[in-house]
C-alpha cells in the first residue's frame, strides 16, 4: 500500500456533514455515501462478495473514507476505507483492499501503475529544525494489531527543561513533573475505552508523577554524560483517573565545555492495563517508548 | 518534515560508539535497549509517504507538481492521524 501511495501528495481531514467550511472534495464524496447507497467499482468485487442490499450496505459503512483527487481538485475515486470483502472464503486483508482501491484510481488517472516505484526514505516529523525531543511509543497488543503501529510525537525542548537536565557531578534529584511536555506523550494510539465519547479524541496524560534521579554516568572523548532514571505514573484526563506506570531511563550527552545537553537518547518500559471484557478480566499489555532529541546543535 | 541533519547523526554516532566503550555498563544497557525499541522503518512505513498538514496546502501543492492528491476523510470531530494519536 505504500508503494501504491508514492506518486500521491497525502493527507487528512476530519468534521462533520454540517460544518459550514466542508471542503468540495469532501462534499461530493459525503453526497455520494449518504444518498441511495454508493457502489463499489464492479471489478474484482464481483467474484468475492455477494451483491449487498442497500441496508447491508449502510450497516456496513464506517466513518472513514478515502478519496482520490486529480492535481485540480476533481474527485476521481473514492472508496469506504473499512468497508472491505475481509471474510469468507476469499478473503482479502484491509492492506490489499486499499492498495487494490489504490492502484485502480491510479489507472484511472493514466499514472504508471504497473510499474514498480522507489519507496521515499522514512521522514519522521520535526519542528523545522528548531531542538525537540521525539518520542516514539508502541502499544504491544498482540490481539489489536492496530493498537500496535508506533506513534510519533514531537515536542520542543524549552529553557527551563535544558535548565533542569544542566550538568553536575553531584547526583540530584528531579521531579517528572517538570518533564510532563515530553512524558505526556507516552500514550497508545485511541485505545477505544480511553477516548472521549463526545470529541472521539483519545484522552490525553494529565498528571505525570514521580521523584527522577540524575546521576553522572561517565566521559568518553570530548562528552559528559548523565543519566536520569526512575518509575513515574501517568493518569489520563478521563474522569475514572486511570492510569498506568512504567521505568524511564534517559541519557543525556554534555559537550565539553557546556553545561547544556547536546543529545539525549532515552527508553520507557511500562505496563498498560486494557479490561477484557469478554474474559472479564485485566491484561497487562507492554507500553515501550524511546526519546531521541532532534536539531539540538541547532 | 525534513531529513535529519548532519548534527544529529554524527551526535547518535558519538552515543552509539560510547556504548562500546563506555566504562558505564548502565549506558551500554540503555543504548542496547533504545536500539531494540526503537521502531523500526517497517513500522514506521506511513511516513515513507508524502504528507503535508492540510487539504488546502496538498491542493496547492498538487496544482504546482501536477500530481494527484490522496485524501483520507474521517467523520469524527477529531482526526489527527499524522501522530497515530487518532
Amino acid at each position: 500500500m505504500v508503494r501504491a501511495l508514492q506518486p500521491y501528495i497525502v493527507t487528512s481531514w476530519h468534521g462533520h456533514r454540517n460544518d459550514p467550511d466542508l471542503p468540495e472534495a469532501v462534499r461530493t464524496v459525503w453526497q455520494e455515501k449518504f444518498s441511495s447507497g454508493h457502489k463499489p467499482r464492479p471489478r474484482e468485487l464481483k467474484k468475492t462478495v455477494e451483491p449487498r442490499s442497500p441496508q447491508e450496505h449502510r450497516q456496513r459503512q464506517s466513518n472513514v473514507d478515502i478519496a482520490i483527487l486529480d492535481s485540480e481538485g476533481n474527485v476521481v475515486h473514492w472508496f469506504d476505507a473499512f468497508q472491505h470483502p475481509g471474510r469468507g472464503p476469499q478473503t482479502q486483508t484491509l492492506a490489499t483492499y486499499t492498495a487494490g482501491e489504490i492502484q485502480f484510481a491510479t489507472s484511472e488517472l493514466g499514472l504508471t501503475a504497473g510499474r514498480r516505484r522507489a519507496l521515499r526514505p522514512v521522514d519522521l516529523p520535526d519542528l523545522a529544525g528548531a531542538p525537540a525531543v521525539r518520542i516514539l511509543c508502541t502499544l504491544e497488543d498482540d490481539r489489536m494489531l492496530a493498537y500496535s503501529a508506533p506513534t510519533v510525537e514531537v515536542v520542543p525542548i524549552t529553557g527551563a527543561e535544558r535548565e533542569l537536565l544542566a550538568w553536575s557531578d553531584q547526583q540530584r534529584t528531579v521531579e517528572a513533573s517538570a518533564l510532563k511536555s515530553w512524558l505526556a506523550q507516552v500514550y497508545p494510539p485511541g485505545v477505544m475505552e480511553r477516548t472521549n465519547p463526545q470529541t472521539k479524541e483519545a484522552y490525553r496524560i494529565e498528571s505525570v508523577e514521580g521523584t527522577l534521579t540524575l546521576t553522572p554516568a561517565g566521559t568518553r572523548g570530548k562528552h559528559r554524560f548523565m543519566m536520569l532514571t526512575g518509575t513515574i505514573g501517568l493518569t489520563d484526563e478521563g474522569e475514572d483517573y486511570f492510569g498506568y506506570d512504567g521505568k524511564l531511563e534517559l541519557l543525556l550527552a554534555y559537550p565539553e565545555g557546556s553545561d547544556n545537553f547536546s543529545a539525549l537518547r532515552g527508553v520507557f518500559d511500562g505496563i498498560y492495563p486494557r479490561f477484557d471484557r469478554m474474559h472479564n478480566r485485566q491484561r497487562n499489555i507492554p507500553l515501550r517508548a524511546v526519546f531521541e532529541s532532534i536539531d539540538t546543535d541547532s | 518534515m525534513r531529513p535529519f541533519v548532519s548534527a544529529f547523526v554524527v551526535l547518535l554516532t558519538t552515543l552509539t560508539a560510547t556504548a562500546g566503550l563506555a566504562s558505564e555498563p548502565s549506558v551500554r544497557r540503555l543504548l542496547a535497549r533504545y536500539n531494540t525499541i526503537r521502531p523500526d522503518d517497517d513500522q514506521l512505513a506511513m511516513y515513507r509517504l508524502d504528507w503535508v498538514a492540510s487539504l488546502a496546502e496538498a491542493q496547492d501543492l498538487a496544482l504546482l507538481e501536477n500530481r494527484p492528491v490522496c485524501l483520507v476523510v474521517i467523520h469524527a470531530r477529531y482526526g489527527n492521524i499524522t501522530s497515530g494519536h487518532c
